[in-house]
């Protein structure tokens, strides 16, 4: 900062507009670059400041030069006022934590802290089958997040489908990459196994499958050490599936299955035994042994370059296959459905608490959770 | 060191629109104390250079801590003018006034006689500035060597729109100090400026308008013209 001497007169100076503007200036500049060129440095930038009366001039000072040395020095000139580091300074508006326009209305942003979760595990490298409709692997949110991808659908078309991109995307959306949202296990690594399709020429086109179809991906799954299975489907219970279910189960992979409010018993597989049912937050009365996961205006991923709010026990299985990815990868899981941890009243997944393996004993999962995480931090 | 396309003091033009040049040498001491000299020099009515005249200035100024900074000091002129015979200097023959041995033209074979004029006065002045505001006022015992007591009061604005841009304004009124006044005009004499100048490292270039009050005594007999625009240009070493 090189101190502004104090205007005075000069002749002429009517018709130059102040008093020793330019001259005043010139001679700064001339002295601020003889400071710096003695000290091997270079003025990079300069800015009057009348209201401090000084002239700021910004020098860079070579990486041989000692900054302190260069401060220290410059500051005993008798035309510098004073002279400083360049300092850097912060924002202190919330870094958002992901760069997914979608994911702050994501209800996993904020009923699982999803952001908290991932700091503890991603659901890096475990396998996770899901069988449904045609995924859209080239979807800007699950480029590169497909691991495999099998059509077992006899005779049709492998176009993407709405149904199976969807529980994709809530599965393993791709995190920080400027679009849609952010996947529960974003590391997983996704079988996507199409055994369903979707029927174009119905109104509504919904997502049908047949348990040939479906019989053919758990095999499949199976066969390829999935760890987690994702049946975000409902039907009528069938002696094919419910072997390979056992089979699956023997092995300890979570088979996690969409709850059909409207089927008595939730439908199958999820009331087949072993399977975890999931149902979607929803009002209404507690379903025993049914756990309650968002499920109600999820944002997530549908085919070509789209997004969309999605809502159904579908989406809520997703979840919890996530969560369970999550889990699986933090620790080797014990039985299946006990390991959720539940919030009471209504069911509701406690995805803090199932992921510290803490049941609930006052006070949030999430609460613990940010313990664990701050004594990650101090250590 | 200033090129300018006409030598002006205080609105009036002392050139027959020429351009002059001006260099000025000056110190600034840390104390506040200032001196300099700037000397002017310029084409006359022959097409010649030739000096046009000096102002030595001395001076104080200081930066009050409220930002408000004043000035005080005094300056010594001398301004010398060539004129045709026909031409008068001030209303008055002029007190300094020497006529020059005939200046050869440039057509051979003929002479035109030039009355070289010299006007010295000085000044005492005082002024104070806030921000980008000045004012001052200057008092003289013999303005122009005319044994007339003056005061000149010059308020001058500045403005920086963008970086290196600088834009300002200019009003000045000179007026007999003792009550006298000039026969056959205006008492005050205004005069008017504005102007932009863009800033360089090492120097500037400079735009201005000039203007004064039409009723106006006008000191040297030049063909002079109210309104005018100057081109500048420094150079600061």
């Amino acid at each position: 900062m090189l101190r502004l001497r104090p205007p005075h007169f000069r002749p002429g100076s009517g018709y130059g507009g102040g008093y020793g503007d330019g001259e005043d200036r010139s001679a700064l500049w001339r002295t601020a670059r003889r400071l710096a060129a003695e000290r091997g440095a270079s003025i990079v930038d300069e800015w009057p400041m009348p209201l401090l009366g000084v002239d700021c001039y910004v020098m860079a000072v070579p990486p041989s030069q000692s900054l302190e040395a260069v401060v220290a020095q410059v500051s005993r000139n008798p035309a510098v006022s004073w002279a400083e580091p360049m300092h850097l300074y912060r924002g202190k508006g919330a870094e958002p934590i992901y760069h997914d326009p979608l994911y702050p209305v994501q209800p996993a942003a904020r009923e699982w802290r999803l952001a908290e979760l991932h700091r503890i595990s991603t659901g890096r490298n475990v396998r996770i089958a899901i069988i449904d409709s045609m995924v859209d692997k080239s979807q800007p949110d699950l480029a590169g997040q497909i691991d495999t991808i099998r059509n077992f659908v006899t005779g049709a078309s492998s176009v993407p489908e709405d149904h199976g991109t969807a529980v994709a995307g809530i599965i393993v959306a791709r995190p920080n990459n400027g679009v849609g949202i952010v996947g529960i296990a974003p590391q997983a690594r996704l079988m996507a196994l199409r055994a369903c399709w979707q029927e174009r020429d119905e109104p509504g086109m919904p997502t049908l499958c047949d348990d040939l179809s479906l019989a053919k991906a758990l095999q499949y799954a199976m066969e390829h050490d999935a760890q987690i299975i994702n049946l975000s489907l409902s039907g009528p219970a069938d002696l094919l599936l419910s072997r390979l279910i056992d089979i699956a189960l023997s092995r300890d992979i979570a088979v996690v299955a969409a709850y059909d409010r409207g089927t008595d018993g939730g439908g199958f597989p999820a009331s087949y035994k072993g399977v975890i049912a999931v149902v979607d937050e929803a009002p209404g009365p507690m379903i025993p042994g049914v756990a309650a996961a968002p499920g109600r205006d999820v944002p997530t991923t549908e085919p070509g370059q789209r997004w969309d709010v999605v809502n159904g026990s579908s989406y809520a299985a997703a979840h919890v296959s996530g969560l369970l990815a999550l889990l699986r990868q933090r620790t080797a899981l014990p039985h299946p459905a006990e390991a959720l941890v539940l919030a009471h009243p209504d069911n509701a997944v406690d995805a803090c608490a199932t992921l510290l393996q803490r049941p609930k004993a006052g006070g949030s999962g999430c609460a613990q959770l940010h313990e664990v995480l701050l004594s990650i931090a101090n250590e | 060191m200033t090129l300018e396309s006409q030598y002006r003091l205080r609105g009036i033009a002392l050139t027959n629109d020429e351009p002059d040049a001006r260099i000025e040498f000056s110190y600034d001491h840390p104390s506040g104390a200032y001196a300099g000299v700037s000397l002017i020099g310029g084409e006359t009515v022959h097409d010649e250079f030739r000096g046009l005249g000096l102002a030595a200035f001395l001076g104080f100024a200081e930066k009050t801590a409220s930002g408000v900074s004043w000035d005080l000091g005094a300056t010594i002129s001398e301004i010398n003018l060539y004129l045709h015979p026909s031409l008068s200097f001030m209303a008055d023959p002029p007190q300094h006034a020497a006529q020059t041995p005939p200046y050869p033209e440039s057509q051979p074979g003929s002479v035109m006689d030039v009355v070289h004029y010299r006007a010295d006065y000085s000044e005492v002045y005082g002024g104070v500035s806030w921000r980008e505001t000045s004012v001052y006022l200057y008092a003289s015992p013999d303005y122009l060597g005319e044994s007339l007591r003056t005061v000149y009061l010059d308020v001058t604005q500045s403005f920086r729109p963008i970086a290196h841009v600088r834009l300002y304004g200019h009003a000045g009124v000179l007026t007999p100090f003792d009550g006298s006044g000039l026969s056959g005009n205006d008492r005050e004499c205004y005069d008017f400026g504005a102007g932009t100048a863009y800033e360089f490292h090492h120097g500037e270039i400079r735009l201005a308008w000039s203007d004064i009050s039409p009723q106006v005594q006008y000191p040297a007999g030049y063909a002079q013209k109210r309104s005018v625009i100057i081109v500048s240009v420094a150079a600061f070493f």
